[in-house]
Parts: C-alpha cells; sequence; structure tokens
C-alpha cells in the first residue's frame, strides 16, 4: 500500500465520520468572557514561535551578516592594524609597520634617501625578519653600511612588553646573524619605543627619526649639558663616540649585546680624534654647542683648550648664539613634564663644577670632572631620594 | 467559495476545500459582535480540520464529538477576545488541546486509550469499508499523537506540511520526518496484518 491509498483510505474514513454538531452548538448556552481563560488563552510563546518562523530570514540574515562582521574585523585586526613600528637607523633611517601577524604592511623611508633605498620593495605581507635582511642587503649594497662595525638602531614599539622585547630580541639577532654572514661586525642598539607628540614634534624640527630622537632624548636624561639640537646633528656612530667620551651610562637606555664594544670605544675614539669628521656634521654657527659637549671630555687633549674656551665664555653666551628653532628650555621642560624629572639640580651642579673648577685647575677639575657619571648618578641617586627607585627606573627606561 | 452543501446526510462529502489553513482572522471578530452567520461560516470550514484533530487526541469518535462541541462553545464564548496573530486554527486547535488536557486531569486519565480499546472500539463502525476502517485504527493505534496530527491534518484536511507546521508549532523539517517515518510504520504494521493491496 503506497502513500496515496493510505492517505485516500483515511480521508475517506474519516470524511464519513458523522459530526453534525451546528445546530447542537448554537444552541447551547454561552457566555462571552471577560478575559481569555487558561483554555482559551492565545499563547504568548506561540506567538513569538510564529513571529520568530516570519522572522527567521530576517534572523538568519542578521546572524551571517554578525558572523561576517565579526570574521572581517578579526582579519582587519589581524592583518590590516598596526601592531608594532620597527625603526632601524643606519643613515637613512627606515620605519617598517607590522601587523598581528608579524607581517610588514607598511614600509617608510625618513627621507629621499631612504625612500629611494625602499623603492620597489615587495614588502607587503612579508615576514618581518624577511624584510629586514632585504632592507639589510639593500643597505649594504647601496654602501650605507661599510664600515666593518656599523652602527644601527633598532627600536620597537609595541603596547605588549613582552612581544616588543621579543621582538627586539629576534631583530638583534637576526640583524647580527645576517652582517656576520657577510663578515660584517654590527653594533646594534636596541630600544624599546614610546613616541610621544613632543618627541615626534622634536623629531620632525630635527628631521631625524623618532627612535634616535628617543635615544638623543635618553642621553640628555643621563646628561642635560648635552643639547639636543648639537646631537641631532651627528650620525649614530658618532652619538656612541659622544657617550662614550662623557661616559654616559648607556646600558641604563639601551640594550646591546655589543656593550662592550661601545664602552671600549676603541675605533670611535680614533675617529673621534679626528675632530674635522665631525665638524663637517656640525653646522659652524654651533661650535659652541659643539664645545658643550665635549666638556666632560676629561681623556681628550683637546679637553683642556675646549673647556679654557668655555670658560673665557659667558655661560649665557650660548643662549645667545642659539638660533635653533626649537627652544631648548622649553625641550627640556616638556621632558622634564613628560618623565617627571623635578628640578634639574644636578645641572646647575655640574655647571659650577665645570666652569669654576676647570679656570682654576685642571687637575682638580678633572677629579671632579674625571667620571661625569658620578654627577649623573648622583642626579639619579637625587631624584630617586625624591621620588623613590620607580622614578629612577622611569628616567632612563622608555 | 462557500459550498452550502453543509453535511446532513453522511454520505455526502463534507466541505474540504484545502484552504482551511488561510481561514479569515476577521470571522472572529463578526461572532464576537453576534453575527451567527460568521460563526456558520467557520464551522464548515473547520468542522473536518477540528474532528481530525481531536480524534488525533483522544483516539475515539466519541470523545472527538465531545471535544469538538466544547471547542466551538469556547470559541463562541471568547471570539471577541481573539487578537489576530496569523493562524486562528491554531487558536481552534489550542483550545482543543487545552480541554482534553483539562478532561485528562479530572478524570484523573493520564493515558490516552491503548491499542485494545481502539481496535475493539465499535464507534469506527460508521466506516463502510472495513479496510478504510482498519487502515484508521491503525493509524491510532501505532502513531503517538504528534504523528497522528501530522498524517491525518494532512491526509483528511488537505494541509500541506508548511501549514501543518505553523499549525501545531513544530519545525517543517520535523513535520516532513514525523510524517515519513509515520507512513513507515503505518505500511509496516498493516502489511504484516496481510493488508498489502
Amino acid at each position: 500500500m503506497n502513500e496515496g491509498q493510505l492517505k485516500d483510505c483515511l480521508k475517506r474514513a474519516v470524511n464519513q465520520a458523522p459530526i453534525n454538531l451546528l445546530e447542537t452548538i448554537k444552541q447551547q448556552p454561552y457566555e462571552k468572557m471577560a478575559a481569555h481563560d487558561e483554555i482559551t488563552r492565545q499563547s504568548d510563546e506561540k506567538a513569538f514561535t510564529l513571529r520568530s518562523n516570519r522572522l527567521k530570514p530576517a534572523l538568519a540574515l542578521l546572524s551571517a551578516a554578525a558572523v561576517f562582521l565579526f570574521a572581517f574585523i578579526n582579519w582587519q585586526m589581524n592583518t590590516r592594524w598596526v601592531d608594532s613600528m620597527v625603526y632601524l637607523d643606519v643613515n637613512p633611517s627606515l620605519q617598517i609597520e607590522t601587523n598581528r601577524r608579524d607581517q610588514v604592511i607598511r614600509l617608510s623611508g625618513l627621507d629621499e634617501v631612504s625612500n629611494a633605498l625602499i623603492a620597489d620593495l615587495d614588502y607587503k605581507g612579508k615576514d618581518l625578519e624577511v624584510v629586514a635582511a632585504e632592507l639589510l642587503d639593500r643597505l649594504v649594497l647601496g654602501d650605507y653600511v661599510s664600515s666593518s662595525e656599523p652602527a644601527i638602531l633598532l627600536s620597537v614599539y609595541n603596547e605588549d612588553p613582552e612581544k616588543r622585547d621579543r621582538q627586539l630580541s629576534e631583530l638583534d639577532q637576526a640583524i647580527h646573524a645576517y652582517l656576520q654572514s657577510l663578515e660584517i661586525q654590527p653594533i646594534v642598539l636596541t630600544q624599546p619605543l614610546d613616541p610621544t607628540q613632543t618627541l615626534t614634534d622634536y623629531a620632525e624640527a630635527n628631521q631625524i627619526s623618532v627612535s634616535k630622537m628617543t635615544l638623543i632624548r635618553n642621553m640628555i636624561l643621563l646628561d642635560p649639558e648635552l643639547k639636543a639640537e648639537d646631537l641631532a646633528k651627528l650620525t649614530l656612530e658618532q652619538l656612541i663616540q659622544v657617550s662614550s667620551k662623557v661616559k654616559l651610562d648607556l646600558d641604563k637606555i639601551i640594550q646591546s649585546s655589543d656593550m662592550d664594544r661601545i664602552k671600549s670605544g676603541d675605533d670611535f675614539d680614533d675617529d673621534l680624534d679626528e675632530e674635522d669628521e665631525i665638524e663637517n656634521n656640525i653646522d659652524d654657527e654651533s661650535d659652541d654647542h659643539k664645545d658643550d659637549l665635549y666638556e666632560h671630555d676629561d681623556d681628550d687633549s683637546d679637553f683642556d683648550e675646549n673647556s679654557a674656551n668655555d670658560t673665557d665664555k659667558d655661560p649665557d653666551e650660548d643662549s645667545e648664539v642659539d638660533d635653533d628653532p626649537v627652544d631648548d628650555d622649553k625641550f627640556d621642560t616638556e621632558f622634564e613634564d613628560e618623565e617627571d624629572l623635578g628640578e634639574p639640580e644636578v645641572q646647575e651642579d655640574a655647571d659650577d663644577s665645570d666652569v669654576t673648577d676647570n679656570s682654576d685647575d685642571p687637575e682638580e677639575d678633572s677629579e671632579d670632572t674625571a667620571d661625569p657619571e658620578d654627577d649623573i648618578g648622583d642626579d639619579v641617586v637625587d631624584e630617586s631620594d625624591d621620588s623613590g627607585d620607580a622614578v629612577e627606573d622611569s628616567e632612563v627606561d622608555d | 467559495m462557500i459550498v452550502f452543501s453543509f453535511v446532513i446526510d453522511n454520505s455526502i462529502e463534507p466541505l474540504m476545500t484545502g484552504t482551511v489553513a488561510n481561514l479569515d482572522e476577521g470571522l472572529f471578530e463578526r461572532i464576537g459582535s453576534g453575527d451567527m452567520s460568521a460563526f456558520d461560516l467557520l464551522y464548515r470550514e473547520t468542522e473536518r480540520a477540528m474532528y481530525t484533530y481531536a480524534l488525533s487526541l483522544t483516539r475515539s469518535h466519541d470523545e472527538a464529538l465531545d471535544l469538538v462541541q466544547e471547542a466551538y462553545v469556547k470559541v463562541l464564548s471568547a471570539a471577541h477576545l481573539y487578537q489576530p496573530m496569523g493562524k486562528p486554527l491554531a487558536w481552534m486547535f489550542t483550545i482543543q488541546k487545552n480541554l482534553h488536557l483539562s478532561k485528562l486531569r479530572k478524570s484523573g486519565r493520564i493515558v490516552p486509550l491503548d491499542t485494545f480499546d481502539i481496535e475493539n472500539n465499535s464507534h469506527f463502525s460508521y466506516v463502510e469499508d472495513p479496510e478504510d476502517r482498519m487502515v484508521l485504527e491503525a493509524a491510532l493505534t501505532i502513531l503517538n499523537s504528534e504523528e497522528q496530527q501530522i498524517v491525518l491534518l494532512h491526509a483528511v484536511s488537505g494541509m500541506k506540511h508548511k501549514e501543518i507546521a505553523e499549525t501545531i508549532g513544530i519545525g517543517l523539517s520535523t513535520t516532513l520526518s514525523k510524517y515519513n517515518r509515520a507512513l513507515k510504520k503505518l505500511r509496516r504494521f498493516l502489511e504484516e496484518r496481510g493488508l498489502n493491496s
């Protein structure tokens, strides 16, 4: 018996049922109900079911749209949104922006040289280390990494400190491995980055990268007598020279597996003796500032001459010749505001000791200034006395 | 189109237009305002479907008739309270179901008639063809209440599966699967009793 036969049988059987109830029902007494009872109540659940049945297509569409939107946002976050900013300063300076998967999504240079270097480079979607290797290749071929011990400043900004440190470490190792394969022993300085608007503004005013500006800012924090506008004109190697000469404790502001070579600074000392090279990089009008940079240079034979010149000058004279578009006081003040440095008491001490003592007794002065780090140390200690260890850390860390 | 040949004689085919699921909801408003012609129309449109549904609940012709009668009286009492929700037949079925459950609670009988009661129910004797009667008794015996509702409403009232699903408040896929499973059970049952043709 097939379906049709079954249906016919059932239909015939039920249709034969005698149901003549109409007149009986109409004769039944009934009262109009004031409200639904439990028998006649129109179920809300049923109503909801009926409504939801009608809304099902719309709900399905809405759900699909929500899933699509979620997937799209997730994809955007993973692939299109900037997660890390990596700065590679080798003179020229390069900025690499990566997504959460450490794939490069944007690459930019600071100037025309940098932009020419990265022209035609297919970087989108490629791993950070692959692009970094490609950039190093171009830097070597372009003779930008020519010396046997080139200095490279590697800076990373990421909101997640763990990821930031991991990226710094991995890139540091990758750069060393790649350049050592070319028999180049790089000096890689790594620093975490937390660019502020002030830093960015000063970087733009001095036409240097934010990462290099951060290094300079941190150097000034260690030695307030250093001038930003002077340091901005120096190459990375020269910055290392300066820090070595004024005995800045670079450990406090950068991490480097090449720190021993930086501190020994043999090659850089030779370079520093050749002052002409540095002078070429500094405008004539900033000679006075250059002298300021060497105020602490008690090791160098030129020191006496420079310091003597300094002592002949009125300290106010510096400010008179300072025509830098960036106001030093503002710069210092803003950094102090940002870093909660407090009063620069040590700067006043340093001025007194350097200028006065040098003119009286260079030998005595050499004792006082033999280790400017002591002054810096005092500075940091003074600050820590006031504000505790946390402040000390904040001064030298990012 | 309304057919005025309302069934009084059992031999006359009752009104089965197949459009019972598309009942005009405006009838309830008219009934609520005392328009008995509207009730006549409602009765003629829904009588067979109401009986079929009642039969699936009670598995007894007499009890089904009582239930149908009570349900229509309730409709008369509450028609003015009816809120249009798209499926008027669903409301009438709900009234029947609630009345049936209420009666079961009052009588203390939770379980419906068992197989023996149905097979010896002489009230199905009105079915002239023994084969038709056997199929109806088989359907009321081996199928559960939901399967009976689906099969009978589809076969007798001509309701589409989608309309049945919306009326008794289950999914379309569930309705289809239960319908196919019910037919298989019914066919197997009848074959075991030698009804193959």
